[in-house]
């Protein structure tokens, strides 16, 4: 009769080989994607400091060719662009604590079985994920609403994503147990209590997800700019990006040939630098993100 | 009192009793009345000869002419297949984030795990266009990484951006290339909140990595993963106008003329408010009609489903 | 109960719908409400009392609004009491935003250059824009006399209804022909061998420059032609092509010729194929995009092209410029040689202002106008005004200044001044008082122009469209002009173009070619009509 401890023992050596066999596959593994995601984000940085020339005709492999740091330089010229950088992180911040509160809130009353005339409001949301008036009838909207050209019109109007309602939805429904409810029920507490003290602490993790697509989804914006900004005080990042890297547009044909070189040599040279300088504050908000993932929810707080 | 009194007192007693659920849904549910649904009455843009100086109301109707102009048209057909193509290979990429997460979750938490994720969730930032110009430059068979490799064995590179078979390919595997990582994200938060006294169980019980993941991991990442299929299949027909753009060239136009792009093209030379109009809602039917679908087979075979 | 609730939800998603038609484009045409009182018929100040207009105007890229600087313009406005709200749009953006413009039901004062609005976006809302023939006759003597001594300055701008929306320019110092043969003198002067002038001539050139290392860098990297999106459509020049407005239309023995179903165009094709299989034609022209052909251009370590067609020999070389020079068009096939461009030269524009219906000055604006039309005025809304970039000298000539430290002379004008854009008129009797250093820039040009300036070929001209064709054209260019490049692509690489051309040409039928050829044969022969 074998004692706890052997059997134990036992099972460990078993799983010993063939666990750290997986691990070391597991590990291979890694390695090897990350050298393929690394290597084309190794090219951007030495391509920031490489002669464009260079670039363009494939002579930059490993290290930088033709060293400059005109990439950069060009980039402390134009003062839109710390413009840009204000109002998007103004956007970003302010944008996304309004998202979250407007679709995070949606998502939580959706989720509940109990709520009359769930389905009917759950087709409410998907709705407008098909079919929307198209870009005149909303441009007439946001203007008849006296939006047109101000902060507001870049947090406000389009905060709801149905998109992510739906993901938080089917978080709470099967994350928050319902028999959580019932408890706090027969504690007295009210649904709202219940859902900023109880529902919203254990929801750290799809908290953090939204809050990282809301807020990725304010810095990358552009578009909204475009159609609904016409003071160049309020444009966001993007948007004063684009304008100094799209240069696909000028004809050299009609005598404004050095011009166009010009805007095309600008262009190349800001093209990897500005990658950098417009992805590294979004990127560097993920770690803070991350640790969010790894708590957990403490289900066992039913049980008791 | 009448059955009908009776039901309503019911029913005013249920909303009652969860007034604070409606209060939150309020924010958004106003927002969507004034800016969604307020415009959509734009959607008739596509029913008529919308002329800007006239109004929505003021133009003229032309039922569905600009309906049938499009189905008419010589590029329908190859428009409408590329997109699908591209569209279906694309889906087809659906499990590998999924795959992703459940193996970046069997790491170890160190600073090489936290590394790791950073790492490969970076890509999804690059912008379109800067990626274009990376792959152009790699795929270069003249100067490019892809043509010095195969100097290196005596032989002349293919002009892979110039084939019309490849291009869904090319434009797939980059986009898994960019947005796995990011697109993982949300899985390793549904597989975070997993009890880890399961695992510490499975421990004890003898159960390999494999098991694990089968019988811990997958079933918890189910919900979430099914609720993302569903509605990436309504977006089914919405392949991305900036991207395919930017790849596409005269070489391999007949595997790269997507809807999108088709639809720029008709736009430059005179504005086609209604056609492009009447495109999109084509479009939005199609993809709604197989959001019905989908969501119908997955009510019936698992517990899952969007309403 | 449910039934009722459906009911009631259905109800009010319809009631937001109709609540949203009542804000659909609720137009402000008031036709101007004329403070005319101040308003003077001639002379300075236009009006006694200021006014503010408001004006559009669309710049490349991110020209940004610099040029309102401009002393000229700046002199005009405490001149003339208008004062001048300008609004500078982007072309990178100004697609959408146009769209919305249009729609939004309001248009600004006056828009200016004709990057703003199209022939068709005019044509399809000719509502929002005045009609100016009577403004042109009663307050614009200079335009006036401009249309007089130049007819085609009316030509171009009456629209097919007849009526003048639009105001056109002519620019000075233009030259006649566009884009020009480019060649590589050092390396043919390693080489020891001669400007090419036939097309044989140029093979034989563009053959050694392949294989005999020009460039002295013992590593045959040498690309004789390269492009990228397209093959240079330049080249077939040698054959009698010259699209100058790329629509794939020609005058050929004085009538409108489609030529991308010719025998020209399939000899051309087959000669390019022959350079494209031995390596003279970069393979990567279809492919690579303009980041990559510049970098080629400027190749940092040695030149690498040998033949391009370009403005002039230093536009789009670096540091490589001075290897360059323009050689005079190559004779074809037929014996000729032909030149693209136009022969009353490249100087003339539509649709450089516009006043819309929302312009509450419509006179006094006309009078504004007018102040451009004249020389003087003209070139100092090309280059700079005077004394920022031009020189006036005693005699009554004009030269063009020294731009600043390490700018180029073209961005120079840009930053200055309108440039391209914008109502100007330079008579051909005014040009010659201009002088223009013949080294660089605009006066390089001229110079150079003179190897083109007899081949020049008759463009088809600058057509406008009615509104029923502008309904017809975008779906049948969309489907034949990607036909037809897909099919030039496939030829020039892959060869095999006799077996092909007629199922092309019974294809491109198919497509709807006759129509098209038709609405661009109507087109011509309205605007031929136009005395």
């Amino acid at each position: 009769m074998e004692g706890t401890a052997q059997l134990k023992a036992r099972s460990k050596r078993k799983r010993w080989s063939t666990d750290s066999i997986s691990e070391i596959m597991l590990y291979a593994w890694t390695i090897i994607v990350l050298i393929i995601t690394l290597y084309p984000l190794y090219f951007i940085v030495i391509a920031s400091f490489s002669d464009p020339y260079a670039v363009g005709n494939g002579q930059v492999w490993i290290f930088p060719k033709g060293f400059t740091l005109d990439g950069y330089k060009e980039l402390l010229n134009h003062s839109r662009i710390w413009i840009g950088y204000r109002n998007t992180i103004a956007y970003t911040i302010i944008g996304t604590l309004i998202g979250l509160a407007v679709n995070l809130s949606a998502a939580y009353a959706l989720s509940r079985k109990d709520l009359f005339g769930r389905k009917i409001l759950t087709l409410f949301f998907i709705f407008t994920m098909f079919f929307n008036g198209g870009l005149i009838p909303t441009f007439l909207t946001i203007r008849d609403f006296g939006l047109y050209d101000t902060f507001l019109v870049m947090v406000l109007p389009f905060a709801v994503g149905v998109f992510d309602i739906i993901v938080a939805r089917t978080f709470f429904q099967n994350s928050i147990p319902s028999d959580l409810w019932e408890a706090a029920q027969m504690d007295g507490c009210g649904n709202l209590r219940y859902y900023f003290l109880i529902v919203l602490p254990l929801s750290k993790a799809i908290i953090s997800v939204l809050a990282l697509w809301i807020a990725v989804g304010h810095w990358n914006s552009y578009f909204n700019a475009l159609i609904y900004i016409n003071n160049q005080e309020l444009y966001p990042l993007q948007l004063v990006l684009r304008n100094i890297l799209i240069t696909n547009q000028m004809q050299s044909d009609m005598g404004s040939g050095e011009a166009a070189q010009i805007a095309l040599r600008l262009a190349n040279m800001l093209r990897y630098s500005v990658i950098i300088v417009a992805t590294i504050p979004i990127m560097c908000v993920y770690p803070f993100v991350q640790k969010y993932f790894n708590q957990g929810v403490m289900i066992g707080a039913v049980k008791s | 009192m009448s059955q009908y009194t009776l039901r309503m007192k019911r029913t005013a007693a249920k909303i009652s009793k969860n007034w604070g659920l409606y209060l939150l849904l309020l924010p958004a549910v106003v927002l969507l009345i004034l800016f969604t649904y307020k415009p959509m009455y734009g959607v008739i843009i596509a029913f008529k000869d919308y002329n800007p100086s006239l109004g929505i109301t003021g133009s003229p109707w032309a039922g569905f002419k600009y309906f049938e102009k499009f189905f008419n048209s010589y590029q329908f057909e190859v428009t409408l297949k590329n997109t699908l193509y591209i569209s279906l290979y694309s889906f087809a990429t659906f499990p590998i984030p999924i795959a992703f997460a459940v193996l970046v979750n069997q790491m170890r938490q160190n600073v090489y795990r936290k590394f790791f994720q950073t790492v490969t969730y970076m890509p999804h930032f690059i912008s379109t266009v800067v990626l274009i110009g990376i792959m152009m430059i790699l795929l270069s068979p003249g100067n490019g990484l892809i043509g010095n490799i195969y100097r290196l064995f005596g032989a002349e590179a293919p002009n892979l951006m110039g084939s019309a078979g490849l291009f869904s390919s090319l434009y797939v595997w980059s986009d898994v290339w960019q947005q796995t990582g990011w697109n993982s994200i949300i899985y390793l938060a549904a597989l975070s909140a997993i009890n880890p006294n399961l695992y510490e169980a499975a421990k004890v019980d003898g159960a390999t990595r494999w098991q694990t993941v089968r019988h811990i991991d997958l079933p918890m990442l189910m919900p979430t993963a099914i609720t993302l299929l569903i509605l990436r299949v309504g977006g089914l027909l919405g392949v991305g106008f900036e991207k395919v753009f930017l790849m596409q060239n005269n070489l391999n136009i007949s595997g790269s003329e997507v809807l999108s792009t088709y639809v720029y093209k008709i736009g430059l030379l005179s504005a086609q408010y209604s056609f492009s109009s009447a495109i999109n809602l084509f479009n939005t039917v199609i993809n709604l009609i197989l959001l019905i679908i989908v969501n119908q087979i997955s009510k019936k075979y698992s517990e899952n489903s969007i309403w | 109960m449910k039934k009722a609730l459906l009911y009631l939800t259905l109800l009010s998603m319809l009631g937001s719908l109709l609540w949203g038609c009542s804000s659909d484009n609720k137009k402000e045409n008031a036709p101007g409400t004329n403070a005319e009182e101040s308003f003077n018929k001639e002379g300075l100040p236009i009006v006694n009392e200021p006014i503010t207009l408001d004006v559009l105007t669309v710049r490349w890229g991110n020209m940004g609004d610099s040029f309102t600087t401009n002393t000229w313009l700046q002199e005009l406005e405490t001149n003339s009491n208008v004062k001048i709200n300008w609004q500078v749009m982007s072309t990178n953006d100004w697609g959408e935003q146009k769209s919305v413009m249009l729609a939004s039901g309001k248009l600004p004062d006056v828009i200016i250059g004709n990057l703003s609005f199209e022939n068709s976006d005019i044509i399809n809302n000719s509502s929002y824009f005045r009609p100016l023939d009577d403004y042109i006759n009663e307050y614009m003597p200079n335009l006036k006399a401009a249309m007089e001594e130049t007819p085609m300055m009316k030509k171009i701008s009456t629209f097919p209804d007849g009526n003048i929306y639009s105001l056109p320019a002519r620019l000075p110092s233009r030259p006649k022909s566009s884009m020009q043969p480019v060649i590589n003198k050092a390396w043919l002067d390693t080489l020891k061998l001669e400007v090419p002038t036939t097309m044989d001539e140029l093979y034989t050139v563009l053959k050694a420059f392949k294989e005999e290392d020009p460039n002295g860098n013992g590593k045959q990297d040498e690309i004789p032609v390269s492009n990228s999106g397209d093959i240079d459509l330049h080249v077939l020049s040698i054959f009698g092509i010259t699209d100058l407005r790329g629509n794939n239309m020609i005058i050929k023995g004085g009538k409108p010729v489609y030529y991308p179903t010719s025998e020209e165009y399939k000899e051309g094709l087959k000669w390019m194929h022959k350079l494209y299989s031995e390596g003279i034609i970069d393979r990567e022209s279809f492919t690579q995009d303009e980041t990559m052909l510049s970098a080629k251009r400027q190749n940092p370590d040695a030149p690498l092209i040998g033949f391009s067609y370009q403005w002039t020999p230093d536009a789009v070389f670096g540091q490589w410029s001075d290897q360059y020079i323009t050689i005079p068009p190559i004779i074809g096939p037929d014996g000729q040689g032909y030149q693209m461009g136009e022969p009353d030269g490249l100087s003339y524009r539509r649709n450089e202002v516009l006043i819309t219906t929302f312009n509450k000055y419509p006179e006094a604006t006309a009078r504004w106008i007018d102040q451009f039309y004249t020389g003087e005025a003209s070139i100092q809304n090309f280059w700079g005004a005077i004394g920022t970039s031009i020189e006036k000298s005693d005699d009554g000539t004009y030269s063009l200044m020294a731009p600043p430290e390490g700018t180029s002379a073209d961005a120079w004008y840009w930053e200055k001044s309108l440039r391209d854009f914008g109502p100007k008129y330079v008579s051909p009797s005014f040009e010659e008082k201009i002088k223009l250093d013949p080294s660089t820039g605009d006066g390089l040009k001229q110079d150079l122009d003179k190897l083109g300036a007899d081949y020049v070929t008759v463009p088809f001209p600058d057509v406008m469209y009615t509104p029923e064709e502008y309904q017809e054209l975008p779906t049948l260019t969309a489907d034949i002009n990607s036909y037809i490049a897909s099919t030039r692509a496939q030829w020039v690489s892959k060869g095999d173009i006799d077996s092909n051309w007629d199922a092309y040409v019974k294809q491109l039928n198919d497509m709807g070619l006759p129509q098209l050829i038709k609405i661009y044969e109507d087109a011509y022969e309205r605007y031929m009509n136009v005395e």
